[in-house]
C-alpha cells in the first residue's frame, strides 16, 4: 500500500511539502468554513425576507471600485469583523469549571474534524495510467478513518458540557451523547451496502476515493442506493448537530447548551468546529453518493485532458461542496427543531431498522441477482 | 520521528491505563481510557495495522463515550469512598498483577532492548471477513456470547434503582 505520493528523493523535503499541504488543506477548509457563515446569514435572510448583512465595512477596502461594493454587499467584510471579534474580546474562565477539560474541549471539538480533512478526495490526477486522489493521505480504509475520527468530534460537546460544571450545558452534553450513539450507529449501518457494492467491484472497498471513483463516468450511488443516500444524509444532519438535530444546543430549552459558559475565542472554536464539521461532512457525502468530482452523472473529466482535468475535478467537488453547504442551511431554516424524544425515536425506530432492512434487502438482492 | 512518536503513543497508553485506577474521580477516569485507547490506535499505526487501529478508534472510541454516560448518570461525580477492604483488595490485585507478569511475559524483566513487533500487513477485508467467519468463528461466537453476558449484568446492576418507584417518578 502506497499511502502517499513521494515529491523528491529527500525525506525532509517530502515532509515539508506535506506539512505544506496539510496547512493548504486547513486553510481550504477553514476558509469553507467562515464563508458559510456569511453563507448562512445570507441565505437565512433571503429566506426570511431580508437582506442580511450589508452594512459592515472597512473604510479603505470599501472605497475600492467594484470590489469594495461587492464585498460590502454579501457580508463578506462582515466575516472579517466576527472573527476578529472573538480574537479580541476578553477571554473568560468562570471560576467554577474544571480547568483541564474546560480548555481542551474546544480543541476537541475541531480537531477530528481537521484530520478528517486529510482523507478526504477532493480530486483525481493521473499518473503513468493509474488514477490517484487529490488528498493528504491516500489510505485504503479511508472511509472507516473518516467515520472513526469523525466520531471523536461528540467528545468536545461532552467535554465542554461536562467541565463546565453547570446544569444546561450538562444537559446539552448528555443529549450530544445519546443523539451521536445512535445516529452513529444508523450512519454505519447505511454505508454497508456501499461498501457491498464496492467490494463486488473489486476494489478497496473501505476507501472513499476508490468508491468515488466507481461512481466516476457511471450513475452515482445516491440513485443505486437512494435509502443509503437518505439515512445517510440524515444521521449526518444529527452527527453535525445541525437544527433540525441540534438538541445538544437547543437555545430554547438550554440557553446555549453545552457551550453557554464558552465565550470569545474558545466559543469561536466551537463554532467554526461545526461548520468545519458541516464541510467535511459534505464533502464526505458528495464522495460517496454524488459522484466525487464528475460534474453530471455518466460524465466524467478525460484523464487524457491531464492537469487541466486534475483542476477542473478539484474546481467540481469544491463547488458541489459549496452546494451541499447551502442545502444544509436551507434545510436548518426551513425545518424546525425536533423535540428530544422525537429525535430518540426517529434514531431507533426508524433510521436503524430501515438502515438493516435495506442492507439485508441488498444482501438478498446480490445473492440472487 | 518514528521512535518520538512510539515514546509519545506509549506515554498515552500506561499514562492513560495508570489514570483508569488511580484517579479517584470517576469522569477523569473514563476519559484517561479514551487516553489509553488511543494511545494503542497509535501504537497499531506505527505497526502498520492500520486497519486495527481504526477499528479500536470507532469502537471503544464509542464505547468510552457509552461509559461516559453511564458513570455520569449512575454515579454522578461522587468521589469513591475510601474502605481499609478496598485497599486491601487493591494491594492483592497488584500484587497478583506483578506476579502474573512476571510469569508469561519473564522477558520482561531483563529489560533487553527489542524490535518493534510487525503485525502483518492484511492484504483486503474480504480477506480479513473470511478470515474471521471461518479460522476464529469459534473466539467471534464467544466473545458474542461474553458480551451478552456483559448486557445482560450492566441491565441487573442498573435495574434495582428504578424498582419499587412509580413510574411517573422516573425522568
Amino acid at each position: 500500500m502506497q499511502s502517499y505520493h513521494i515529491f523528491s528523493d529527500c525525506a525532509l523535503i517530502n515532509g515539508a511539502i506535506y506539512f505544506g499541504l496539510s496547512v493548504l488543506c486547513v486553510f481550504i477548509i477553514m476558509a469553507f468554513a467562515g464563508l458559510s457563515v456569511v453563507a448562512e446569514r445570507k441565505v437565512c435572510a433571503y429566506i426570511q425576507g431580508r437582506w442580511g448583512p450589508n452594512r459592515t465595512a472597512i473604510a479603505v477596502v470599501e472605497d475600492i471600485p467594484f470590489v469594495g461594493n461587492f464585498l460590502k454587499k454579501n457580508g463578506l467584510m462582515q466575516l472579517a469583523a466576527d472573527g476578529l471579534k472573538f480574537l479580541l474580546k476578553e477571554d473568560p474562565l468562570p471560576k467554577h469549571v474544571k480547568k483541564i477539560w474546560y480548555m481542551l474541549a474546544p480543541v476537541m471539538a475541531l480537531a477530528p474534524v481537521l484530520i478528517v480533512a486529510g482523507v478526504i478526495p477532493f480530486g483525481v490526477y493521473w499518473q503513468d495510467g493509474r488514477a490517484y486522489p487529490v488528498s493528504i493521505a491516500n489510505i485504503d480504509i479511508s472511509l472507516l478513518v473518516a467515520l472513526a475520527v469523525g466520531g471523536l468530534g461528540v467528545y468536545g460537546a461532552i467535554m465542554a458540557g461536562w467541565s463546565s460544571n453547570s446544569k444546561y450545558p450538562y444537559l446539552g452534553a448528555m443529549r450530544a451523547a445519546a443523539q451521536v450513539i445512535s445516529y452513529e450507529l444508523a450512519m454505519g449501518l447505511s454505508v454497508l451496502p456501499v461498501i457491498l457494492m464496492a467490494s463486488y467491484n473489486g476494489v478497496s472497498a473501505l476507501s472513499i476515493f476508490e468508491i468515488a471513483k466507481m461512481q466516476s463516468g457511471d450513475v452515482w450511488l445516491c440513485m443505486l442506493q437512494p435509502l443509503s443516500a437518505l439515512i445517510f444524509l440524515v444521521a449526518l444532519f444529527a452527527e453535525t448537530n445541525r437544527l433540525p438535530f441540534d438538541m445538544a444546543e437547543s437555545e430554547t430549552d438550554f440557553v446555549s447548551g453545552y457551550h453557554t459558559e464558552y465565550g470569545s475565542f474558545k466559543f469561536g472554536l466551537f463554532f467554526v468546529g461545526e461548520y468545519g464539521h458541516v464541510v467535511v461532512g459534505s464533502a464526505l457525502f458528495i464522495a460517496l453518493f454524488l459522484g466525487g468530482w464528475d460534474p453530471l452523472p455518466g460524465c466524467d473529466w478525460p484523464s487524457s485532458w491531464g492537469i487541466v482535468s486534475t483542476l477542473l475535478s478539484v474546481a467540481t467537488f469544491l463547488v458541489k461542496v459549496a452546494f451541499m453547504v447551502v442545502f444544509f442551511i436551507w434545510i436548518r431554516w426551513t425545518v424546525p427543531r425536533f423535540r428530544n424524544d422525537q429525535v430518540m425515536t426517529l434514531g431507533w425506530k426508524c433510521l436503524v431498522p430501515l438502515a438493516a432492512l435495506n442492507f439485508v434487502a441488498y444482501l438478498i438482492y446480490t445473492s440472487i441477482a | 520521528m518514528q521512535d518520538v512518536l512510539y515514546y509519545v503513543f506509549c506515554a498515552m497508553l500506561v499514562g492513560g491505563a495508570l489514570g483508569v485506577i488511580i484517579i479517584r474521580d470517576f469522569v477523569n477516569s473514563a476519559m484517561s481510557m479514551l487516553l489509553s485507547m488511543l494511545g494503542a490506535a497509535g501504537l497499531m499505526l506505527l505497526m502498520h495495522a492500520y486497519f486495527a487501529a481504526f477499528i479500536m478508534v470507532s469502537v471503544y472510541g464509542g464505547a468510552v463515550m457509552v461509559l461516559f454516560v453511564f458513570v455520569v448518570m449512575l454515579i454522578g461525580d461522587k468521589l469513591e469512598q475510601r474502605h481499609w477492604g478496598k485497599r486491601l483488595a487493591l494491594f492483592v490485585v497488584w500484587a497478583l498483577l506483578c506476579a502474573l507478569s512476571g510469569v508469561f511475559v519473564p522477558s520482561l524483566l531483563d529489560g533487553a532492548p527489542r524490535p518493534m513487533p510487525s503485525a502483518g500487513v492484511l492484504a483486503n477485508i474480504n480477506a480479513y471477513g473470511a478470515c474471521l467467519l471461518t479460522k476464529f468463528i469459534l473466539p467471534l461466537q464467544v466473545v458474542g456470547v461474553l458480551l451478552l453476558a456483559a448486557v445482560v449484568g450492566v441491565v441487573a446492576i442498573a435495574k434495582p434503582e428504578a424498582r419499587g418507584k412509580h413510574k411517573s417518578d422516573m425522568l
